[in-house]
């Protein structure tokens, strides 16, 4: 598998799209922290769920 | 071991027109004491237009000689008192010497009817051992994955396309195991799948206290034993116990999410709930669920309740807004009902699990959610948000007040490289074929989250990209959750770069595809 950051996938992806790169462009993930709440709140929901003692028929 | 619908059969079939004066009704009343999941059965053969019944007594092999052992080792006085497979034909004939002309596309369901006998349990009934009907040729109607399923009739082989139904006994099977048997015949040959195999491994689960210190099958699962037998037949899945959480996370993470994801994947899902049965019982009861319909037209997504919200900063349109029920079996009631979305109230929803498919480590509520983020992260693009493409203005229009529509599917590396080629906007631009390069940069296994907008997704069933995460690791609960691995909006792509100074970094190429393309559609 080719890496992302190599030499080889940057000419690869150019000479595919036949066209130069934009950019490379550096972002900030948003800093709202709802979604990495809401995956804790998920993780730990499942947890929960390993020692369930519930019963369906 | 034999799948139960190749079992020999005994003796001569038998014919019977379905034209009137045939009555269901009668029939089922006259040889199956009226179980109503066995009318049911007759009144889907009906609704297909069926003009022929067969009926053949088989031998018990294979499955059904497996479950016989099983039941006899635990009641010595069972008896199985009775065992037929009944076949509806789209095509009348009068006589068995015809059977041989008739093919698989004229067929439309069978059902194996069993009856078994305990004096000693005062039980003697007839039931489901197992039942496929095709699907409902409705266009709304969507099953994301159906299986051949091959049966025996008078020595000649057939093949039948749907999902598997079975009905509990009161003996080796109670609702879960038969739910599950349903759901693993999605993903497993059916002859593997017994219930002494699903009851063997849920019986070495230690009991839980307060419950009875032996395993008794015709008590159902625990949640416990449902996650043991599932590892057992090596099946990924992800659930939550609603039981043990209170109304505001049941709110927040609503079962309806869990149950879409499983279903939407083609994979299946499984819901508990508490509920009150026209048979006048309170129970926990347990039903596969392996599809859902979809109503272009519906108002909802014009409330404010449609959003699903991850957070105070974080919303988003849920495909599965456009859903009006989930298709699925009641093993007490019969096969291939819808159940309205919103129909079972969140204080009744005990338990709700998805299954995953092979190799994917998470479900579809994370990655949709997990996308949100790297969604209106990457809106800070400048190229992005500079275009001069109508289709990305039109994105951030909608974006900016989180009103993207966002679906997740679950794809094969392939899959998604062959979506590409296929690929066509409105303008039939298309990705060059090399574009196929993309297999040597993703995984086997992701999760595409696609992005659209209201007026685009229900009715054109188009999209305008998508972000493609890694499904084969579970994500971090921290900010970089490490998945992501390319983004496609009209006109550019973004490809992960690595991190610098604590900000993420994306190669961002121009794209040839300039705007709305075909959602990536399973449905059968």
């Amino acid at each position: 598998m080719i890496s992302y950051a190599s030499p080889k996938f940057v000419k690869k992806v150019t000479k595919v799209f036949g066209l130069a790169k934009v950019s490379t462009v550096k972002i900030s993930m948003r800093p709202a922290q709802d979604v990495p709440a809401f995956l804790k709140k998920f993780d730990e929901a499942q947890k929960r769920t390993a020692r369930s003692v519930l019963q369906l028929d | 071991m034999k799948e139960a619908g190749l079992a020999t059969g005994t003796g001569l079939p038998r014919l019977f027109s379905l034209k009137a004066l045939f009555s269901n009704f009668d029939f089922v009343d006259e040889h199956f004491a009226k179980e109503i999941a066995i009318r049911r059965l007759f009144s889907l053969a009906r609704s297909r237009k069926a003009q022929t019944l067969i009926v053949e007594d088989i031998k018990a092999e294979g499955v059904l000689l497996s479950e016989n052992r099983e039941i006899h080792k635990k009641y010595p006085d069972f008896r199985m008192t009775g065992l037929q497979r009944l076949s509806f034909w789209s095509r009348p004939i009068s006589s068995p010497s015809q059977i041989a002309s008739l093919n698989s596309g004229q067929l439309i369901g069978y059902f194996i009817a069993k009856r078994d006998t305990v004096p000693s349990e005062d039980i003697d009934g007839w039931h489901v051992f197992e039942s496929v009907f095709k699907k409902y040729e409705h266009s709304h109607n969507c099953v994301p994955r159906q299986i051949f399923y091959s049966l025996k009739i008078a020595k000649k082989l057939f093949e039948i396309k749907g999902v598997l139904y079975g009905q509990q006994n009161q003996l080796n099977k109670a609702c879960a195991q038969v739910a599950l048997r349903s759901l693993f015949s999605l993903h497993i040959p059916l002859r593997q799948i017994t219930y002494a195999r699903i009851n063997k491994i849920a019986s070495k689960v230690k009991s839980d206290p307060g419950q009875p210190s032996h395993y008794d099958p015709k008590k159902g699962l625990s949640v416990k034993r449902i996650r043991a037998v599932l590892k057992g037949f090596n099946i990924g899945f992800s659930d939550i116990d609603y039981s043990e959480e209170n109304n505001k996370f049941a709110r927040e993470i609503p079962y309806q999410k869990l149950i879409y994801s499983g279903i939407e994947s083609g994979c299946g899902a499984l819901l508990g709930f508490k509920m009150e049965t026209r048979k006048g019982k309170t129970q926990h009861h347990s039903i596969p669920f392996f599809g859902h319909t979809f109503n272009q037209d519906t108002w909802v997504a014009n409330a404010s309740s449609a959003y699903f919200k991850v957070g105070g900063t974080t919303q988003y349109l849920p495909s599965e807004t456009w859903l009006s029920s989930f298709i699925g079996h009641d093993d007490n009631f019969g096969s291939d009902f819808c159940v309205p979305r919103l129909y079972l109230k969140p204080q009744q929803v005990k338990y709700a699990l998805a299954i995953l498919p092979a190799g994917v480590k998470y479900d579809g509520v994370r990655a949709e959610t997990i996308a949100s983020d790297y969604l209106y992260s990457l809106m800070q693009d400048k190229y992005l948000s500079k275009s001069s493409s109508k289709w990305v203005k039109r994105f951030y229009d909608s974006a900016e007040k989180q009103e993207v529509v966002l679906r997740a599917i679950s794809l094969s590396n392939e899959e998604y490289t062959n979506h590409l080629l296929t690929m066509r906007d409105w303008d039939n631009h298309r990705f060059p074929p090399a574009i196929s390069f993309l297999t040597e940069m993703l995984k086997k296994q992701l999760w595409m989250v696609e992005i659209s907008l209201p007026e685009i997704f229900p009715i054109n069933k188009r999209k305008l990209g998508e972000i493609i995460l890694d499904a084969t690791a579970k994500p971090k609960s921290k900010k970089d959750y490490r998945s992501f691995l390319f983004a496609r909006f009209p006109s550019i792509v973004f490809f992960p770069a690595g991190k610098e100074r604590g900000k993420s970094k994306f190669l961002a190429y121009p794209s040839s595809i300039e705007s709305h393309t075909e959602l990536y559609l399973k449905c059968q």
